[in-house]
């Protein structure tokens, strides 16, 4: 996952009402390792909804994240791929009415089992680095 | 429209399908790319940028061409389920042990015959399995009709000019070598009735009618041999290929006409076979028959209560157990290795099972889906009616333990069935999808 300008713009309009002045001066960024092993958790949550396909992900990621997720396109389609060859998506073709094919993803039940697992997950960690960062913080 | 324009989207499809070394899969890639570019194109073109700005910009957010090619390739990459190889070198060494065992319990009765054969068929087994890892079971399928008429025709040929050696007919080839074709037959019926149905298009019932009747001709040929076992393989085989092709309505239909002939051939048998009647009638007495129907059944039974938790020992001497390196080699492997090593196979058994339906179901390609249901099947009928008779549960019949028991034609069969299923597994990801909406099955 590449951080591109946009994701490094909008953390900074997130981190602007942040008080300290090297916080802003400096971008901190959000952690690319973070981001890759979020993607995966981020794309079975959104198709446990509904079937998509890669760019109405990618629209939805960046509008339910509120510009933070922005990610270099092309990257997903590895990642989605990954997935399905692990047996947790499925894929099919659709055309659409303008009569543009795409192909669509759909969750299965392992891919369920596996977000479950991957929230949990998450909800730990999540505790674990709020507890240790202490309650003090803004 | 310019040309130029599409012409650097096209460049760098290109660019990331030089990456992916399977090209069956480039035409999907460069379909869900292009889409994808063209819808990001409409959005830029639609806040107003020129085309030739938007696709520049389309491209760039995509990213550098190489690394998403290079993350595709891992994703199409051939796949091996190297679990299922070594449980597969674990029963066959186990066999080739219990040979050596038995060999010892009977004082080289038997010289080197049964070492020998195992040894044998074992590296023959293993060189088949490897073999077919190679072959695209795709192109077997254009050939299946053939294919199907040439092991009826040698089941009959079996009938007329075969001989019995060892309770099973065989043919005499020329050159010395037997030919156990009844024991091969389930297994490549199976896949040549997967072949067939797979390429009709229709359903209806002319088509489920015309199943049925190539279902049914090896059932003739099965029934006038006396093949029970067979018979029984090769119709569990084909109950996951019906349950794939046959769509909701005609699956009743299939399953009832199956399981009402079925049953009707149970009684029949029963009726008229008095090998398998002595057999039922020895299972539901036990104590009454133990010495004459029901010896087989009763030793078995002595034997894995005797074995104790370590059992006896390498080549423990039980000459009474008849057929203890075919029908009865869980027991006796019960007997020399004890009840621990029991358990332990069993679950290894149940290991096996459970890896060979989760690789079913990670195949979407039909016709592979098919015909891994149909050699699961035998597979899984074959360890479970082997185990589950040895332990008293079941009417002995002779099903052999896959792997681990004594039998070349049988061991070859099931190293097919095996070999066959990695062979479909190992092409999962280098297939394009379909173009419809997958279903459920």
């Amino acid at each position: 996952m590449g951080l591109t300008y946009s994701s490094v713009y909008n953390v900074h309009r997130y981190t602007m009402h942040r008080n300290s002045w090297y916080e802003r001066w400096f971008h901190v960024a959000i952690d690319k390792e973070l981001i890759k092993g979020s993607t995966v958790i981020l794309i079975l949550s959104l198709l446990q909804e509904q079937s998509m396909y890669g760019y109405e992900m990618i629209k939805a990621i960046e509008e339910q994240s509120g510009g933070i997720f922005a990610f270099k396109e092309g990257t997903l389609y590895p990642i989605l791929h990954t997935l399905e060859s692990d047996g947790l998506l499925q894929s099919y073709w659709n055309t659409s009415e303008s009569g543009r094919k795409r192909k669509y993803y759909r969750i299965t039940d392992a891919g369920k089992n596996r977000l479950f697992q991957k929230r949990k997950e998450w909800t730990v960690f999540r505790t674990a680095v709020d507890r240790v960062l202490g309650e003090g913080s803004p | 429209m310019t040309t130029q324009a599409f012409q650097k989207v096209d460049e760098y499809i290109d660019l990331v399908c030089r990456e992916i070394q399977c090209s069956e899969v480039h035409q999907d890639v460069a379909d869900e790319i292009r889409a994808h570019v063209l819808d990001v194109v409409e959005d830029y073109q639609a806040q107003g940028r020129t085309l030739s700005e938007a696709v520049d910009e389309a491209l760039r957010h995509m990213g550098d061409p190489v690394t998403v090619g290079q993350g595709l390739h891992r994703a199409h990459r051939p796949r091996v389920n190297w679990v299922l190889v070594a449980l597969v070198a674990f029963f066959a060494a186990l066999g080739v042990v219990m040979m050596f065992a038995v060999n010892k319990a009977y004082s080289g009765q038997f010289g080197h015959t049964l070492t020998h054969q195992k040894i044998e068929s074992a590296i023959a087994g293993i060189g088949l399995i490897c073999g077919m890892l190679f072959v695209d079971y795709r192109r077997i399928r254009k050939s299946a009709t053939y294919g199907f008429a040439a092991i009826l025709l040698l089941m009959v040929i079996t009938d007329v000019l075969g001989v019995h050696l060892l309770g099973a007919r065989v043919l005499r080839l020329p050159g010395g070598k037997l030919l156990n074709v009844f024991a091969l037959s389930p297994i490549v019926l199976l896949f040549c009735t997967a072949s067939i149905m797979s390429q009709w298009k229709v359903q209806d019932w002319r088509t489920v009618a015309k199943a049925l009747a190539i279902f049914v001709i090896p059932w003739v040929l099965y029934l006038y041999s006396r093949e029970f076992v067979y018979l029984l393989e090769y119709t569990l085989g084909c109950l996951p290929v019906f349950a794939v092709w046959l769509s909701k309505k005609w699956r009743f239909i299939g399953y009832g006409v199956i399981g009402t002939a079925f049953s009707g051939l149970c009684l029949f048998v029963y009726a008229t076979v008095p090998y398998t009647r002595h057999r039922v009638i020895a299972y539901l007495h036990p104590r009454q028959f133990h010495t004459d129907i029901g010896y087989q059944a009763a030793q078995a039974r002595h034997v894995i209560l005797s074995a104790g938790m370590w059992g006896h020992g390498f080549g423990a001497a039980y000459p009474y157990l008849p057929n203890a390196w075919t029908d009865m080699v869980f027991p006796y492997l019960v007997y020399n290795f004890g009840w621990a090593f029991g358990g332990l196979v069993i679950m290894l058994v149940g290991a096996f099972i459970y890896n060979m339906v989760k690789m079913q179901r990670r195949v979407t390609e039909p016709f592979g889906r098919s015909v891994m249901g149909g050699c699961l099947a035998v597979l899984t009928f074959q360890f479970v009616y082997h185990i589950a008779s040895g332990l008293g549960l079941v009417p002995i019949l002779s099903v052999n333990m896959p792997f681990v028991s004594y039998g070349s034609a049988e061991f070859i069969m099931q190293c097919l069935a095996v070999g066959c299923m990695l062979s479909v597994y190992r092409r999962k990801d280098l297939m394009p999808k379909r173009s419809s909406a997958v279903a459920e099955v």
